[in-house]
């Protein structure tokens, strides 16, 4: 039988799930359409703000348990990493939708070499979905290696950002747009490994 | 012999006690620092009560009582024959589970101790009543009825006032036997609050069942299980990240 704290957890647990699957939906639905110039600024914008509610909402449940039941040791580590981790996948909402925002923000641009910057986006897909299955299944290997990953996406960031000052694109709309994109690119995959951070400080209660 | 520990207030090397061929405390060595409240957590029965009566010396009035190992206090061995176990008792005091005052005025309670370390001296005693009932945050609600029975007070008050008579003989550290286990919520924040304040002047040794309490006021929590210390360390590490499983077994309320 699990008591009544361990049930909460374990709805509250499942709730973060949803929104982890949302999330991760969100992102990839975001940076397909920027990366096929299809406009989704729409539907972003409605997974964004849902991500953002739920996100409030988790946060309100998790306060509920801490002032009921005072978790205390792994229970308690729990409730702090999904109050976080809650924070990170609604920041993953509000980047997709910021790159959907792109096209609005800067208008139409003709089809642009983004060149270096697909590869990058594949890269932030795939450290995002690695943080998100190291979140779900508790998994600490995953989550460990998640660290290594975003740097490679940071040097690419880097190297992108300056490639593209020294031989800029013809259209500027172009180099907006890409570096825009990659910069949010970036900034996704920090909160993939704020997740990974949650995950290992959940599992060991070791903080770095 | 003396040992310079400078770090702790009360030591304890490989301490064992038994009743009779009951073995309760099994060697157990802390080191308690001055000026900090630390907390003994553990179940019932686990010897809380017990190690924290081998710190004056308590057990000895217990029939069939033996102790082996030692506990130093400033780095002095309490149980060496050269000990004076009545000044021993004075400089480590204790409080109980339930409020005991004795049937006598408020006055009279507290003046008590010192009364019986030969104090005499009305004025003396007047300030160390007031000093004592201040220091154990009584003193606004009885100053005007001092001379009334102390069996009148609130529980929490009584308790209070129990604090107050510890502190009246001046002790060095106040050992509190789950002192707020008879009290409801608004006496427990008092009581609490007090021995935050305690602890600049006082060293405070406080056993309880109460984790929330342990986790609410103490510096330093030891978690104590079949008479063994399973773990000891800072009460934020401890409720946040024990090492022991054990520990994070009774913390999180899935224990046996």
């Amino acid at each position: 039988m699990q008591s009544a704290l361990g049930r909460e957890l374990s709805a509250l647990f499942k709730r973060v799930g949803e929104m982890a699957e949302l999330a991760e939906r969100t992102v990839r639905a975001s940076i397909d359409a920027f990366l096929s110039g299809d406009e989704a600024g729409i539907q972003l914008r409605s997974w964004s703000d849902e991500l953002r509610s739920m996100q409030e909402s988790v946060e309100g449940r998790a306060v509920e348990i801490i002032a009921r039941y005072q978790p205390v040791a792994a229970d308690l580590r729990r409730v702090k990493s999904l109050m976080k981790v809650s924070y990170d996948l609604s920041r993953f909402g509000r980047y997709a939708y910021d790159i959907a925002r792109t096209l609005e923000l800067i208008g139409p641009y003709g089809p642009c070499e983004l060149g270096a910057v697909r590869g990058m986006a594949e890269k932030a897909v795939y450290v995002i979905s690695a943080s998100i299955r190291a979140f779900l299944n508790d998994d600490l290997e995953l989550a460990r290696g998640i660290d290594a990953m975003d740097s490679e996406i940071d040097a690419m960031y880097i190297e992108y950002v300056k490639g593209a000052v020294r031989e800029p694109p013809e259209d500027f709309r172009c180099l907006a747009a890409g570096l825009l994109f990659a910069r949010h690119l970036e900034r996704m995959a920090d909160h993939a490994v704020y997740i990974s951070k949650s995950v290992i400080y959940m599992l060991t209660g070791q903080v770095d | 012999m003396g040992r310079n520990s400078g770090e702790f207030k009360i030591e304890t090397e490989d301490l064992n006690v038994w009743f009779w061929n009951k073995h309760v405390v099994k060697g157990f060595s802390i080191g308690i620092r001055a000026n900090c409240i630390t907390a003994i957590m553990g179940p019932s029965g686990c010897g809380k009560t017990t190690l924290l009566r081998a710190f004056n010396r308590m057990n000895d009035m217990i029939e069939g009582s033996r102790t082996s190992g030692s506990v130093y206090l400033d780095g002095e061995d309490i149980n060496s024959n050269r000990t004076d176990v009545v000044e021993l008792r004075r400089r480590v005091g204790m409080v109980f589970q339930k409020p005991n005052p004795f049937p006598k005025s408020i006055y009279d309670n507290v003046a008590f101790g010192p009364r019986i370390h030969g104090v005499r001296d009305k004025r003396k005693l007047d300030e160390i009543v007031r000093f004592s009932l201040e220091e154990a945050a009584l003193w606004d609600e009885v100053k005007d009825r001092l001379h009334e029975s102390a069996l009148r007070l609130s529980g929490g008050q009584q308790q209070r006032l129990c604090i107050a008579r510890a502190l009246a003989v001046a002790p060095e550290v106040i050992l509190m036997d789950e002192p707020c286990s008879a009290l409801d919520p608004i006496s427990t924040s008092k009581i609490e609050e007090l021995m935050r304040r305690l602890k600049r002047n006082y060293t405070v040794v406080l056993v309880t069942h109460n984790m929330q309490q342990a986790a609410r006021v103490a510096d330093y929590t030891a978690f104590m299980y079949l008479g063994e210390l399973i773990e000891y360390g800072e009460t934020s590490r401890i409720f946040e990240r024990p090492e022991k499983e054990l520990t994070e077994r009774y913390i999180t309320g899935r224990f046996g």
